[in-house]
């Protein structure tokens, strides 16, 4: 049936009277391309997949394909995010510049979540989309791309697998959009972080490095590879991740049990879920879990983005100093209210104030941070 | 008297005559199972079955205590059981083995006992009201109710309560729905019954997609994903304590009713002239097993199968008598949970969601089944 359909249209497209009309039909669209800020010209650019693509010179209304290019933007140019990919998290708000306009919701390009709907999507009117070059991914480039090539606007992918991929991506993005001096500030930013983090805690022998347990869902009993890319931050700030192997899927989030988790005898809790962070401290199956028994539950800071994960972005820049200055005070010690005053204000363009970074840090429900 | 469902339990009717003391006869379409067949099972002894299986629940669920992927001797889980603390041990040591044991261990344990137990009961009533041996707990669309609550208490991340509390929520509704569906129609029929359940069904399928759909695709998809696999791993005390108790109910109230189910399988007409109050019976019968089976959901997620298949094995050992076979199917279910159960988190690492161990465990099973079900379920 669906084939059927598919074939009479193609049968359609390809008459000659068809084709005109369609033409016909763009052109009755030109007026619209019009009331975009500023009509530019095409120039032709090297995406990061090595693709060769035509942007318009500068993107004026540049749409981030999946959630960690969003991010990438609202960091970049909060003004020229238009939509979302999926609602902000509660409370996030709070720590962005106010948009302009409320933000609408037209998901994302990545296989899994909200689809994207072309209508909705050119009624925002974007001049480029931002794809995530990712290797895990669930589409290929071609599934990416399909929603963006029916409305003709170009695709640019960039490379965000690992951290060390964002500052790149900064200034690659930053030229596209005209903003080349503020993408340097955060590409240099995270260059700067990574490095002091790495030069603290390279010295770590395996032996010593704290063992840790990621705890993701809403039980705690969810988890990631080692050498997964929702781990990367657990990796870089020097700790051990007791979930040793390979990811079979973008998603992750792989079960284990309670009894695997006192066999690993992780000496920290990494936990992403709030309500568990405070829950476990007093549930007596976890009692006996060595980081439980300590105390050493760290809930991860998820406003307005995930320090850690889910979206991997660049907030890992001040994550990865967080976890390491949690777990190795005396390697990397950290004033950690200044540092992350100064890094919202640098990425976001808002000072937070004293009483938001302690909300953030959970330091009124946890009690003391390990 | 009229009998909507096509499928019917030919097999049923001579057994109960038996029962009841009247020629087979009586059954318009009892024409299986052969005389050989039905005298085996009218001979076969229920009540040895039913003691075998409540010797070999206590059995199979020390064994389960016993295993995990902590490795602890069975002496020791004993020895913890019975509170004898071993006095080589540290303190340490100690605290460990009464964490495992009483903290992680027993509850699984004893909610896959449980929920096993009320699967299989709920889906044997079911089977029983409906007159259909393709019936299971899914047929009200209760299954799907809850999963879709659970989702929405997933999605609002307030924490476990909140899950199980709009998982029974929403199992509760889907049945009012499906009620209210066949009751909107006025007729009071199964087949009313029936199709307003395929559409409550629907209903809170739908629903429960757009719940998915709406979600945060990094971290609350992945755990709505998992929660309808079913998983036995988040179970804790708590939770048991305050869940078991209307789910024991539900069993049990099924197993006290298996007597009048007997009569109500012998067309409405029948059961009323035997003094059983037709609809009284079946209003309670779908109670219970809309309470045990949306509890179900609520502590573990969906798990599919054991409602279908366990009743069918249960009928094989005892006949189709119901108040053996309910009991039975109860008591056979809880070993087949805990049986699966323990290979859900014996296989690695990482928990195989308990959901796909009954489904691909219970396939071959099924057909197994189905070879000797005709003796039980002629058509």
């Amino acid at each position: 049936m669906h084939l059927v359909l598919h074939q009479a249209l193609g049968g359609l497209r390809s008459h000659p009277a068809v084709r005109r009309l369609g033409v016909a039909g763009l052109l009755c669209l030109l007026p619209l391309w019009g009331l975009g800020p500023g009509t530019s010209q095409a120039r032709e650019v090297q995406d990061m997949a090595g693709r060769t693509v035509a942007v318009p010179d500068p993107v004026a209304r540049p749409f981030g394909a999946a959630p960690p290019l969003t991010a990438l933007l609202l960091a970049l140019a909060p003004d020229l995010v238009h939509a979302l990919n999926m609602p902000l998290a509660p409370g996030a708000l709070d720590y962005l510049p106010p948009p302009a306009a409320p933000l609408p919701v037209l998901g994302s390009a990545m296989g899994h979540g909200r689809q994207i709907n072309p209508e909705a999507l050119l009624a925002v009117r974007p001049d480029l989309a931002l794809a995530w070059l990712n290797a895990a991914s669930d589409l290929d480039q071609a599934g990416i791309e399909a929603p963006f090539r029916k409305i003709g606007v170009p695709v640019f992918f960039l490379k965000l697998d690992t951290l060390e991929d964002w500052p790149a991506a900064f200034e690659t993005a930053g030229r596209l959009l005209g903003r080349e001096a503020r993408a340097q500030a955060l590409a240099d930013y995270i260059r700067a972080a990574q490095a002091r983090v790495t030069a603290a805690v390279s010295g770590i022998a395996s032996a010593q490095q704290v063992r840790v347990y990621y705890a993701e869902g809403p039980d705690g009993l969810a988890t990631d590879c080692n050498t997964s890319f929702h781990t990367e931050a657990i990796a870089l700030a020097g700790a051990y991740n007791v979930y040793r192997c390979t990811a079979k899927t973008m998603v992750g989030q792989e079960r284990v049990s309670l009894e695997q988790v006192l066999l690993w005898q992780p000496q920290v809790l990494l936990v992403q879920d709030p309500v568990f962070a405070r829950t476990v401290r007093h549930d007596p199956r976890w009692a006996q879990v060595p980081a439980v028994a300590a105390g050493r539950v760290i809930a991860i800071p998820r406003l307005p983005l995930n320090w850690i994960d889910r979206p991997p972005s660049f907030m890992r820049a001040l994550g990865i100093q967080w976890l390491a200055n949690a777990l190795y005070p005396e390697r990397l010690p950290l004033d950690l209210e200044a540092e992350t005053r100064r890094f919202y204000t640098l990425f976001f363009g808002v000072e937070p104030t004293q009483a938001q970074v302690a909300a953030l840090l959970h330091v009124d429900s946890a009690g003391t941070a390990p | 008297m009229s009998r909507p469902i096509p499928l019917r339990a030919s097999a049923l009717s001579p057994g109960l005559a038996a029962a009841a003391g009247r020629p087979a006869r009586t059954a318009p379409t009892a024409t299986r199972p052969p005389v050989a067949d039905r005298g085996r099972v009218a001979e076969s002894h229920p009540f040895g079955w039913l003691l075998a299986l409540a010797l070999l629940l206590p059995v199979a669920m020390l064994l389960s205590l016993s295993y995990g992927r902590f490795p602890l001797t069975p002496g020791e889980v004993a020895a913890t059981l019975m509170g004898l603390a071993d006095p080589d041990a540290g303190p340490a040591r100690a605290g460990l083995l009464q964490s495992l044991v009483y903290e992680i261990r027993l509850p699984r344990v004893l909610a896959a006992a449980l929920i096993g137990a009320a699967l299989a009961a709920s889906g044997t009533a079911y089977q029983a009201v409906f007159v259909n041996p393709l019936v299971s707990p899914g047929i009200l669309g209760v299954l799907a109710g809850a999963s879709c609550g659970a989702a929405l208490g997933l999605l609002a991340g307030q924490g476990w309560w909140l899950v199980q509390l709009l998982s029974i929520g929403g199992g509760l509704a889907a049945m009012l729905v499906g009620i209210g569906i066949g009751r909107l129609f006025g007729v009071q029929s199964l087949v009313m019954l029936v199709l307003g359940g395929i559409f409550s069904g629907a209903l809170f399928s739908a629903l429960l997609s757009l719940v998915k759909y709406l979600a945060d695709p990094y971290e609350q998809l992945p755990a709505i994903v998992y929660w309808l696999m079913g998983s036995l791993g988040q179970v804790d005390g708590a939770t048991l304590w305050r869940l078991a108790p209307p789910m024991l109910a539900g069993i049990l109230g099924l197993a006290v009713l298996g007597r009048a189910l007997d009569a109500l399988a012998m067309g409405d007409d029948a059961a009323r002239s035997l003094g059983v109050p037709v609809r009284a019976v079946r209003g309670m019968v779908i109670g219970c097993a809309t309470v045990a089976s949306a509890l179900t959901v609520a502590i573990a997620g969906t798990i599919g199968w054991v409602g279908l298949l366990v009743p069918h094995m249960a009928r094989l050992l005892v006949g189709p008598l119901n108040r053996y076979l309910v009991p039975a199917s109860a008591l056979l279910g809880a070993v087949f949970l805990l049986a699966a159960d323990a290979l859900a988190r014996g296989l690695g690492d990482t928990e195989l969601p308990i959901g796909i161990v009954t489904e691909l465990v219970g396939l071959p099973i099924f057909l197994l089944v189905l070879r000797n079900v005709r003796r039980g379920w002629g058509s």
